[in-house]
This record gives C-alpha cells, sequence and structure tokens, in this order.
C-alpha cells in the first residue's frame, strides 16, 4: 500500500546567531508519510530537537529558521503568519515532549487542560468537551477516566502522566504527531507500554509519527525509516532494517557498535571528542566542506547516504 | 577468600507523609535484603524507581544506618561503629554518582576535586603525585587540572568524577548509573574505562543501573530488585538465558534490541504499586502471570536453585521462563 506523503521538508536551515554562528540544522530534507513512523536519530546537541521546533515555528531566539519550506499539503508553514501557525499546532501537528511533568501545568487538573485543547481548537462545549476528554483518557488506557479528569499532574504516575500527554496530543485527532523522547524518563516495563500505546493509536488514526530518541533499541523495534543525524545534518536515511543492516555512514556505523552488548568485542576505541575530531578523523569522502555539504546520494532505492559522489 | 562484602537482612524504612496533615506513614525502602560480594567481582543491581536501588547504595556507604541487619566489610561491621572509627574502612569504599553535572563542585577546580579525598583522609602531602596519576588513569591532560567543572563535557566529567573515587584506592566501587546521562558513544567510552580500571586497580563494581544491556556488558552477577526486596540474584549469563522470577522475565521482555528482526513481546502488565502500600504476600503477585493462590497470602524467600543462582517465587521451580535469544 503507497503511503501518501504528509509533511514534506526541503532544504531547512535553522542557524542560532550567538558568537559562534551554531548551524543547528543544515539543509535538511525530510518526508513524512500518514501511518510509517520516521525515527530522527542522534546524540545530544545533533539538532533533532530543533529539527521538531523548527517544523511547530517554536525555535527560541536568537534561532532562526533562514530557508527552506515546510510543507504540509499545498501550504507552506514558513510563510504563515504566527496566528495562522497556531490553528496548524494542537490541531494537525501536535508534539509529545520527553518530560511530562514539566510539559504539564501544575497547578491545573489533566481535565482541565484537555478541556482546554478541545474548546479552542474545536469549538466545543464545556460538558462536551469533558466527555470527549474522559473519552480520550479511556483511549490511551487510563482507568477511570472520569475520576483521572480531577486529578492533578503530581497525582499521577510517570506512565500515567504521559499517557495524559498523549491524550491531550490526540485530542483534535492531528495528522502528524511528534514524539520529542517520549519514554527517556520513564522505567523501561512502563517505556514498553507507551511504545506500543504510540503504535497502536497511530494505526487506528493513520497517523504520521516522528519519533525523536537517542535509543537504537527504540528505534529497531517501532521505526519503519530511521533518519541518523549528525552535527546538524542528516548523514544517512533508510529504511529501518538497511540503516542497521548495512550501515553506510562512518558514524552511523561507529554509533552502532557503542550499543552495549552489540558487537562489543571488536569495537575499536573510538573517542570522538567534538564534531571536527570526528570529520578528521572520517575518509574524505564523507567529510562536509565549510561552504558546502556532501549531497545525499543514495545507495539504493529508499537508502540515503551524505558523500561527495 | 574472604567476602569482600557481606550484607545479612538488611531493612531501612523512612516516615513519609503521603500530603501535607496526613498522618505519616512508614515507607519500606529496603526489606530483609541479604548477598555477598567476593573482591574482584562486579555486580549489577538492577530494578525500576522507587525499588530501593539507591537507599541499598546508601546503607552500603554508611550513609544510612540500616534498622536492621548488619553490613560487614572484609569482615568488619560498618554498622555501630563511630564516625571516626568508620572511617578507614570507608575510604574503600567509594561513589561514582549518575549526575556529572550536579555531582562536582562547580566552584572548585579539577585539582581541588581531585586533592579533597587525600584532605580528607589526613594525606595532603600524597595529593600531588596522586592527582597527576589520577588524571593518566581516566585519560584527561594534565592540564584538566586548572580548569573548573563547567569547561568539560559530560563525559569528561565524568571521568572527573571517576578519578575522584579511585582517589583513595578503593577495593569496591558503588557506581549508581553511571552512563545514563551521557550520550550513547560517550557510555561506551565510559565502559571502556571502567572495565580497564578494574584490571588495573583490582576493583570491584556494585553497578546500579535500569539498563539490562549495560550490566550484561561489564557485569558478572546480576540482582534484581522489586519493591525493597531482591528477588533474583544469578551470574549474568544464566539470568539473560533463562531468569528464575517472572518479574526478571517481564524486564527482559521489555528490554528494547537495537536489531529490526527481533520479535516484540507480549507487553508487560501493570505498574510498579506504590511503596507506601505494596501487596500482600509476594509483592509481585498482581502483576505476575503465573501467579497462584499461595502467592498472595505469603511473601516467598529468597532461595537457592543451584548454580549460585537464587529466586525469591514459590513457582519457581516449576517455571520455565524465556530469556533473550541473543
Amino acid at each position: 500500500m503507497p503511503h501518501s506523503c504528509c509533511l514534506q521538508i526541503r532544504n531547512l536551515s535553522t542557524y542560532f546567531f550567538t558568537k559562534p554562528l551554531i548551524k543547528a540544522v543544515r539543509e535538511l530534507d525530510l518526508e513524512l508519510h500518514s501511518g510509517r513512523t520516521l525515527a530522527l536519530v542522534g546524540e545530544s546537541g545533533c539538532g533533532k530537537s530543533m529539527t521538531a521546533l523548527s517544523i511547530l515555528r517554536l525555535v527560541p531566539p536568537p534561532g532562526r529558521t533562514v530557508s527552506g519550506q515546510i510543507l504540509l499539503g499545498s501550504e507552506d508553514l514558513l510563510s504563515l503568519r504566527q496566528e495562522e501557525m497556531q490553528r496548524i499546532r494542537g490541531n494537525r501537528i501536535a508534539m509529545i515532549f520527553q518530560d511530562p511533568m514539566t510539559a504539564l501545568n501544575p497547578v491545573f487538573t489533566v481535565g482541565s487542560q484537555i478541556i482546554e485543547v478541545l474548546r479552542l481548537h474545536l469549538g466545543l462545549t464545556q460538558l462536551q468537551a469533558r466527555d470527549r476528554a474522559a473519552e480520550l483518557l479511556h483511549q490511551v488506557g487510563m482507568a477511570a477516566p472520569h475520576q483521572r479528569l480531577s486529578d492533578y499532574p503530581h497525582q499521577l504516575s510517570g506512565g500515567m502522566r504521559q499517557r495524559a500527554m498523549i491524550a491531550m496530543a490526540l485530542a483534535c485527532d492531528p495528522d502528524i504527531l511528534i514524539a520529542d523522547e517520549p519514554t527517556t524518563a520513564l522505567d523501561v516495563t512502563i517505556q514498553a507500554q507507551i511504545m506500543a500505546l504510540l503504535s497502536s493509536l497511530q494505526q487506528q488514526r493513520n497517523m504520521s509519527l516522528l519519533l525523536i530518541s537517542h535509543d537504537l533499541g527504540i528505534v529497531a523495534q517501532h521505526a519503519d525509516q530511521v533518519a541518523m543525524m549528525y552535527d546538524g545534518m542528516i548523514v544517512e536515511q533508510a529504511d529501518t532494517l538497511a540503516l542497521f543492516d548495512d550501515p553506510q555512514h562512518p558514524y552511523t556505523r561507529h554509533l552502532l557498535t557503542c550499543i552495549p552488548g552489540r558487537r562489543s568485542a571488536n569495537r575499536p576505541h573510538a573517542h570522538i571528542h567534538s564534531s571536527e575530531d570526528f570529520w578528521q578523523q572520517c575518509p574524505e569522502a564523507y567529510r562536509p566542506l565549510p561552504t558546502r555539504l556532501p549531497p545525499l546520494q543514495s545507495v539504493r532505492t529508499d537508502h540515503q547516504v551524505r558523500r561527495w559522489s | 577468600m574472604t567476602k569482600l562484602l557481606e550484607v545479612n537482612g538488611i531493612c531501612k524504612s523512612f516516615a513519609v507523609s503521603p500530603a501535607p496533615g496526613q498522618k505519616s506513614q512508614r515507607l519500606q525502602a529496603v526489606d530483609d535484603v541479604s548477598f555477598s560480594m567476593l573482591p574482584g567481582e562486579t555486580l549489577g543491581l538492577v530494578g525500576e524507581s522507587g525499588c530501593g536501588k539507591s537507599t541499598l547504595a546508601k546503607l552500603l556507604m554508611g550513609l544510612l544506618e540500616p534498622d536492621r541487619g548488619a553490613v560487614h566489610f572484609q569482615g568488619l561491621p560498618l554498622s555501630g561503629l563511630s564516625r571516626r572509627q568508620r572511617r578507614p574502612l570507608l575510604r574503600k569504599v567509594q561513589m561514582i554518582f549518575q549526575d556529572p553535572y550536579a555531582s562536582l563542585n562547580p566552584r572548585m577546580n579539577v585539582e581541588a576535586i581531585l586533592s579533597e579525598p587525600y584532605i580528607i583522609h589526613n594525606r595532603p602531602q600524597d595529593a600531588g603525585q596522586g592527582v597527576q596519576q589520577l588524571l593518566d588513569a581516566v585519560g584527561l591532560p594534565q592540564e584538566a587540572r586548572f580548569r573548573f567543572p563547567h569547561e568539560f563535557s559530560g563525559g569528561q566529567r565524568q571521568r572527573i568524577g571517576i578519578a575522584r573515587a579511585l582517589a583513595l584506592k578503593p577495593d569496591l566501587i558503588i557506581a549508581d548509573e553511571p552512563v545514563s546521562a551521557l550520550d550513547l558513544s560517550i557510555q561506551a567510552q565510559i565502559l571502556d574505562l571502567l572495565r580497564e580500571l578494574q584490571q588495573q586497580y583490582q576493583l570491584s563494581y556494585l553497578l546500579i543501573s535500569h539498563d539490562l544491556s549495560v550490566i550484561r556488558e561489564l557485569c558478572q552477577r546480576v540482582a534484581v530488585m522489586y519493591l525493597g526486596r531482591l528477588v533474583e540474584i544469578a551470574p549474568v549469563s544464566d539470568f539473560f538465558h533463562r531468569p528464575r522470577h517472572p518479574y526478571s522475565e517481564m524486564l527482559l521482555k521489555a528490554l528494547p534490541i537495537a536489531d529490526p528482526r527481533h520479535p516484540q513481546h507480549a507487553l508487560p502488565a501493570g505498574e510498579i504499586p506504590s511503596a507506601l502500600a505494596p501487596p500482600a504476600g509476594c509483592s509481585f503477585h498482581p502483576r505476575c502471570p503465573y501467579r497462584e493462590q499461595e502467592c498472595q497470602t505469603s511473601a516467598p524467600a529468597l532461595t537457592s536453585l543451584g548454580n549460585d543462582h537464587f529466586a525469591a517465587c514459590h513457582v519457581a521451580e516449576k517455571l520455565f521462563l524465556d530469556g533473550l535469544s541473543t
């Protein structure tokens, strides 16, 4: 079954105008398809969260998106006014964050926060919204949803808070869900439950999921496609199987050997302290020039790596 | 061989009040835990948040006094000593912390941080040479001496923390989630470093981690905690291939394996119950797929199943649980 493309990012660059200039996202191209999960993978500072914030146009100053197009259908999000963007955020593109305790407002009940979203975006009445909120909590697997509506975030466990966050994100039936490290703060058994919940909700709603993660275990188990980010750029992009079976880029290969327990016996002593270090050690064919990045080359269908010819 | 560490039935509870104005309750953080470690051994301690791992670490460090039970280190009791008497003993047990950002004083430079253990233990004359050796041992340049923690990356800060723990030539290092705050490639470097140092200094590690793959890579034995109790303790390969406690099986199945071909397992049921109101009987029984009548009423004791494998489960003998195939 062909999957229709629902978000297309072309040549996106987001820079931070500090001294020195930080190129957080560089010439990024991505396509999200409905019903599919794309994982954006990389280590801290590689630009994966900034990519997500760029999509939602929430890049904090002094950061600014300097070029590119983000096409949602035929609309370019980068050309919308802020008021128009509010209609997109939470409605067509929703986001869940790593730490549900900081993303939920501690002084309002879970119910009132979900109801606010429903009334704002869908124009429901208080009563309608309350019923809908309870139904959403039920869908994300919370027992006694009507009682949970009047709980404050601190009264819920970490896993339950993340479920409440997901319920809020799904309130308006978005086309695209961006999940930024959704399970990093959770224990492994709860992590497994939350990931399974996200997968099943995605299937039911034919939603596109952009999964931002540093955990290659989660990615291997849940993503259809993987985009590997390093130093602000996508260095390799492929179907999950192809990426794990036949990694092309030196960085991808390096990261795969760092997984605890995986090929640990013949792990070379990798000491990467900075991206300059890494690019110095890296074969020239992959090294970016000061002004130009290597282009993404196709290795096979659905497998691209950034290198010179 | 004399045991390095012997823990006998230690218990620790805290008074907590669930909400302002409500009556305080007892929270049993560590409940009747016994195990021992041999010199040079690496034992992994795994469990979900709130299971009592860190309280156990504090009891072993002598930072908390157990309510009941005793900790013996190299045959000597840790409890019942005055601070002064205890000090030479505590020199031999050191700790590495999870967060390399929070565990170093931001106002002290590396030299001051690494000299402090020598000063506390009345050997300031050893500090100069000691700092030099420590920096070499953990792979930091000598110039690092005069720099402050904020000038280092997370991985380098963790190296400073490790150097500090090594200063007094300990026999046992308790590492509480030493790599969980670090990126994958930095994690691998720190795990390599811990392994090298172990050989060089004949160290024993008690590695506390929620990440079973880290434990599998570094440890010889693994101990699993659930709601303050030890539910299984076994050699690593046995544990990963054939766990004997249903909770261990649940943990192994929940572990995300970095291999897209690895089958996805059935989902773990339920959440860890509140430690303030642990279930009667076996505290795992509400989440256990194999529970029987007996499990709801009596708590199982940790019993030997042969081959150095212990589990606290009434039905362990009957079960054949799944481990990891890879």
